[in-house]
């Protein structure tokens, strides 16, 4: 009851300060807990004290955070909407607190991002379940050209380890910036906003591989467990799932290997193959967009499937190398790529259609080539169920819902991903959102977050595209023929196909900006495109 | 739309602080949102306010300062960590 009457009071006083800018108001945070204090004279000192002030902190201007004792205590008894903040680390606190936000009403001013299932809330709180990072192994083999084959050892590692539910995975691109860095592991742990930190080292010797393992509690630098692993190249899967079953046997001693099992049998029994395929995608994960190295990806991805016809993950790879080509721009014959990108995609699909990534890459690819969006986003829900730390896979269907005509969800998607490699580059996140606002016609948000995409990336040609196209529409036309400028460095093709926006209107907003951005065509009269788009706002 | 953090962050690295401020403020719940208005009221000049937010932040994590790796951009982790540093060294 106290809490619906110190609700009420917050509530009123946001409701008092009208006119007053939000950021010079003068609004209470509350935190309430239940627990014993000890009195000494007029002061009050005790654990019960220390958690209800780091409450008071998380809460939002004019809001309250309870913990979860008040929350059991209040819930089904008072009529509060009480959202669940997650376990957060707080100051001088040991053990992780869960909090949980008291909903004042309907419009919140601090409203946290769109929950979905296997996101968390805050970007560096610990998430509610068990968390790890897999750090990048020593490559032990005495030969640097051996680099990509300890990388790809890691990468399998996080993929085995993602395919357990309850289990939070930072992504590898994240995990990755500390290669070759001397490593103080709670440092990690704090940055990652993870409690485990894995890592280790790979050998590889003729046809002998040793991987070696170590699991640290970061939040105290611990030494939890350690393994080694021998066993032929042929049985390089086999150790990888070891090492694997090693460390989430030890966060969950009841772990069943059932429950990390591969979703399909080995990818190949090829084991060149499979090196080939690891040369490609090594290179291409690290996020790097250069023309040389999709092409030189999808001579070695045609080499592997030329060894192994129903290797379903270098299938799905070559596909996504065809993708990024055609969205580029960077090949002669767009009409080839689409056809192959498509073709691959229902090959992999067919010899690996339980494969997360395979599943993740070809309903990204289907998705902007073909028809059936509808199935294309079922193909990657498909593949987020199997694997929820799939970040690449929320990303990819950032990019869907956005071409589905749903930005919103394609935003919080794009979240999503972000905790999951929270120290990836971010040019293609802030490429997505800006999309995403370009599309709900917030042409100035949407100019800013391309803009900070471009300079955090490196030219990449959809953003120049964008960015032209959203200062043609705010009427900027200076900085959209620049735009265009910079886009003709970068490819001939300036408005390109807009066939996977399915939203009618979407697909006419890209690129009549781009057109007016290029010239091509002029405004009917001055500020007509602005006023024309005030009434798809109002729609939208 | 809602307007996520990163939107405050791209008014941030526009040097356009008062838009980036207002977002930010409104999300600054979030550690991420919370450290970008730190330093976006230090570029502001806005030395108390900045130091208010880092004060809030000590609260709630030892880290007010961080890497800024996501950064890529030189120039842009600088603009960053700069109006952090400034209101680190305030509020210590």
């Amino acid at each position: 009851m106290r809490c619906v009457v110190l609700s009420k009071c917050s509530a009123r006083w946001k409701s008092e300060t009208p006119g007053v800018p939000p950021e010079r108001r003068i609004e209470f945070r509350m935190g309430i807990n239940v627990g014993d204090v000890i009195r000494d004279g007029r002061d009050i000192y005790g654990d019960g004290v220390n958690v209800v002030a780091r409450l008071e902190a998380l809460a939002e201007p004019g809001g309250i955070c309870v913990s979860r004792v008040v929350r059991d205590q209040v819930r089904d008894k008072l009529e509060l909407s009480i959202e669940d903040m997650g376990e957060q680390q707080v100051k001088n606190i040991a053990r992780p607190v869960r909090v949980h936000r008291i909903v004042l009403d309907e419009s919140p001013p601090a409203a946290p991002p769109q929950a979905t299932e296997g996101s968390t809330k805050s970007p560096l709180a610990l998430p509610d379940k068990p968390s790890i990072a897999v750090l990048p192994f020593q490559n032990m083999s005495g030969d640097p050209e051996q680099e990509y084959f300890a990388d790809g050892m890691v990468e399998e590692i996080i993929t085995a380890l993602s395919r357990i539910k309850w289990l939070f995975v930072i992504a590898r691109n994240s995990s990755f910036t500390y290669k070759g860095q001397p490593v103080d592991v709670t440092r990690v742990g704090r940055e990652l906003g993870v409690r485990y930190v894995l890592e280790g080292s790979v050998r590889k010797g003729g046809n002998q591989v040793r991987i070696t393992a170590q699991l640290i509690d970061a939040a105290n630098g611990a030494h939890l467990w350690a393994g080694w692993y021998d066993g032929s190249l042929e049985n390089v899967f086999d150790l990888q799932d070891k090492v694997a079953l090693g460390v989430v046997g030890v966060i969950e001693p009841t772990v069943q290997a059932a429950e990390m099992r591969r979703s399909s049998d080995r990818p190949t029994n090829d084991i060149t193959a499979y090196d080939l395929y690891l040369r490609a995608i090594v290179p291409m994960r690290a996020g790097e967009r250069e023309k040389e190295l999709y092409v030189r990806a999808l001579d070695l991805l045609r080499e592997a499937i030329e060894r192994d016809q129903r290797f379903g993950p270098a299938l799905a790879a070559a596909a996504f190398c065809h993708n990024v080509l055609h969205v580029t721009g960077w090949t002669n014959d767009a009409g080839n790529a689409r056809r192959e990108a498509i073709e691959l995609s229902g090959r992999a699909l067919r010899v690996a259609g339980n494969d997360a990534e395979v599943l993740g890459q070809a309903g990204r690819v289907l998705g902007y080539f073909g028809e059936d969006l509808v199935g294309a986003i079922a193909l990657i829900d498909r593949a987020l169920e199997f694997n929820p730390n799939f970040a690449l896979g929320w990303q990819w269907s950032g990019w869907l819902r956005l071409w589905a005509g749903e930005p919103d969800v394609a935003v919080s998607h794009f979240e999503t991903s972000m905790r999951l490699n929270p120290m990836q580059g971010r040019a293609d996140y802030y490429l997505g959102i800006g999309m995403g606002h370009f599309f709900a016609a917030r042409f100035e948000d949407a100019a800013a977050c391309l803009l900070l995409s471009l300079q955090e990336g490196r030219g990449w040609v959809p953003t120049h595209r964008f960015l032209a196209s959203c200062y043609a529409h705010l009427g900027r036309f200076d900085e959209a023929r620049e735009a265009v400028t910079r886009l003709r460095t970068l490819t001939s093709e300036v408005v390109p196909s807009a066939m996977h926006w399915r939203n009618p209107e979407h697909r006419e907003l890209y690129p009549s900006g781009l057109r007016l951005a290029a010239g091509e065509i002029t405004p009917t009269r001055p500020g007509a495109t602005l006023r024309s788009l005030s009434s798809l706002d109002k729609r939208i | 739309m809602e307007r996520h953090t990163i939107v405050g962050e791209a008014y941030f690295f526009s040097r356009r602080f008062d838009e980036a401020a207002q977002i930010c403020w409104r999300r600054s719940i979030w550690y991420r949102a919370s450290r970008v208005l730190t330093s976006c009221y230090a570029h502001l000049g806005r030395l108390d306010d900045a130091r208010e937010i880092a004060k809030r932040l000590r609260a709630i994590t030892h880290a007010v300062m961080e890497p800024g790796t996501r950064y890529r951009n030189p120039e842009l982790r600088e603009l960053f960590l700069s109006g952090l540093r400034l209101a680190a060294s305030e509020a210590s």
